[in-house]
């Protein structure tokens, strides 16, 4: 699932309005402010372009992570003006807005999860399912559920990262995180795609 | 020979005849209680459809391969509805003839068997056995199939073959959703367990629960297909190695973006300990033109004080071994240039460079650093230094 072409061209548009945005703010920022404005520029941009070009494919209107992406922007103060003007007033207000309530409900989704894990029936549930899952039954039955144990808890490891990683990920289970994996995967690509033509646009233009 | 093959297949797959038998008979039964709850084999495997490349393998040993192949990832229900499917397609597709009798000639067989019959077809344990219960298992799915669907066997030849099976599939109706419900309670190899696993599956064939799952797991396994198409690198079959080669990569991605971003405004920040990180990084996952990129972004990431640390640790290794140093300094994305290129260069662009001190000092820094060697040192090693520093260049008069 390769990015369509009309997401690229959305993206880059997007990108390269958001860039003059923050070129004209950062005659007198540092150069790491500059570093960390051209990554949320981009960043904001990918997001806006998904959300703007995908309304067909997603059931949402933006995908999880790209909501996630911009509140984590707007919640640090010091990009506001920068946000600002880039997605425009009632933009920000959104991202800011979305910003306090994905805090709460993730808080709250992490909470009630932390109590599901401890709670006995979720352990048997998951014991049973660890036996209606493990297919084996019969002779070697214990050793493969053993297995099938282990196995489970790499994944679930492993899930647990994944989370951290995408944002927006660490309240949502498994099938909506491996979506949202995905659209984010696909985002990363083409932003390092978009990101490097830039640059060799701008490297060739000198010679 | 072909169900030598099968059977060679089997004991790679699973590890054993048994254990491969095993999991074929856990994995049959749960399309067959789809089948049994009224869907249509076309919507199950619709999420199959993404594995284009078995759609065409109407050989047996072509499936089977296939099967084993997929058959961690695809959580075991996949690689069925996709044999489901392709035998649809067999009886489907051809138009008469060959491909549909080749597809339908074991059914006729299966018709005249008695319920017992099927069973001790599967109980049997041996390789032949094996394979013509598994052939006879799924030729009694895609019948059953055919029973409740027949327009998409519109084909002439095949019209006959499906109504005559119709009364077998009565038949095979009976004990078909039975083994189907083994599934969900996790069926077995001896008998007793086959009889419980009968009765219990009779009862959770309709079970809303372990259709909702299944169609979970479906989902699942549909996404990580998709996923493993888009990184590279995976051909790992195995769930947990294929969300590392994933995590893996989305790090690598984000990692990309930073450099690029910080390349792209030529920032000198103190990122020196990424550097060696991303110089490795950079080669070994190859995007040819990435590396270039996080070449470039390496160079502009030494600061002023960084890089006379730099020039000591050069100097040190130059004095042992010249090899050694210069591939030091090709690790931290650095060469040695003659000294009088580089005031040249530096000299040509002071001028864009002057509204950016910063870079100016590392223009100057650049000549010093050469001094530890003798005057007639190598000629650019890389050429990412000088563009490096054109492109800061650019980017500045950009701005």
């Amino acid at each position: 699932m390769h990015a369509p072409r009309k997401f690229k061209k959305a993206f880059m548009a997007q990108l390269l309005l958001s860039l003059r945005e923050a070129g004209q703010a950062s005659k007198s920022m540092g150069l790491r402010e500059r570093r960390d404005a051209v990554r949320l520029s981009s960043d904001v941009a990918m997001a806006l372009a998904s959300a703007r070009a995908r309304p067909s494919a997603a059931a949402l209107r933006s995908t999880a992570w790209a909501r996630a992406l911009v509140a984590r922007h707007a919640a640090e103060q010091r990009n506001e003006a920068l946000l600002r003007r880039i997605m425009g007033g009632a933009g920000y207000e959104m991202a800011a807005a979305a910003a306090r309530v994905r805090k709460e409900a993730r808080s709250r989704r992490i909470v009630r999860r932390s109590h599901w894990v401890c709670s006995g029936a979720a352990g048997r549930k998951r014991r049973s399912s660890l036996q209606l899952a493990a297919g084996s039954g019969g002779g070697g039955g214990g050793s493969r559920c053993s297995a099938m144990a282990a196995a489970r808890r790499m994944v679930r490891a492993r899930l647990q990262v994944l989370r951290s990683l995408v944002p927006g990920g660490e309240a949502m289970r498994g099938l909506s995180l491996l979506s949202e994996t995905l659209d984010y995967v696909v985002c990363l690509k083409t932003q390092v795609e978009l990101l490097q033509c830039l640059c060799k646009g701008s490297r060739s233009q000198l010679g | 020979m072909q169900p030598s093959g099968r059977e060679m297949q089997g004991g790679g797959g699973g590890g054993g005849q048994d254990d491969f038998f095993d999991q074929m008979l856990s994995t049959l039964p749960a399309a067959w209680s789809d089948l049994g709850s009224g869907k249509s084999p076309w919507e199950l495997p619709a999420g199959a459809g993404a594995v284009s490349e078995d759609a065409a393998a109407f050989d047996e040993a072509a499936l089977l391969a296939s099967r084993l192949r997929h058959h961690q990832i695809g959580g075991g229900e996949k690689p069925l509805m996709l044999h489901l499917r392709d035998l649809h397609g067999i009886g489907a597709g051809s138009g008469g003839g060959g491909g549909d009798d080749a597809g339908f000639m074991p059914l006729p067989l299966f018709t005249d068997r008695a319920r017992d019959d099927m069973d001790a077809a599967f109980k049997s344990p041996n390789a032949a056995g094996a394979d013509q219960a598994l052939y006879n298992g799924f030729g009694a799915a895609g019948m059953h199939a055919a029973a409740v669907h027949q327009p998409p066997f519109g084909q002439g030849g095949s019209m006959p073959a499906a109504q005559s099976f119709g009364g077998g599939a009565a038949a095979g109706g009976g004990p078909a959703p039975a083994p189907a419900a083994g599934a969900a309670s996790g069926g077995g190899g001896a008998a007793p367990p086959r009889q419980q696993r009968q009765r219990a599956r009779r009862g959770q064939a309709t079970d809303p629960h372990s259709i909702a799952e299944r169609l979970r797991r479906e989902r699942i396994a549909e996404r990580m297909k998709a996923l493993q198409e888009l990184v590279p690198n995976a051909n790992k079959t195995d769930k947990a190695s294929m969300l590392d080669e994933i995590i893996d990569y989305v790090k690598f991605l984000q990692l990309q973006v930073k450099v690029l971003s910080m390349s792209r405004l030529g920032g000198a920040t103190a990122v020196g300990p990424l550097v060696a990180s991303m110089a490795s990084e950079g080669n070994g996952n190859g995007n040819g033109t990435s590396d270039s990129g996080n070449g470039n972004a390496a160079n502009g990431e030494n600061g002023g004080g960084s890089l006379q640390v730099t020039e000591q640790q050069v100097a040190r290794l130059m004095e042992e071994d010249m090899g050694t140093a210069m591939q030091y300094l090709q690790g931290k994305g650095l060469c040695l240039m003659p000294i009088s290129l580089a005031s040249a260069i530096s000299s040509a662009t002071s001028s864009s460079l002057l509204s950016r001190p910063s870079m100016g000092a590392m223009g100057g820094a650049r000549g010093p650093l050469h001094d530890g060697g003798s005057p007639a040192s190598p000629p650019l090693v890389n050429g990412g230094d000088d563009s490096r520093t054109i492109k800061d260049a650019g980017a500045g008069g950009k701005q």
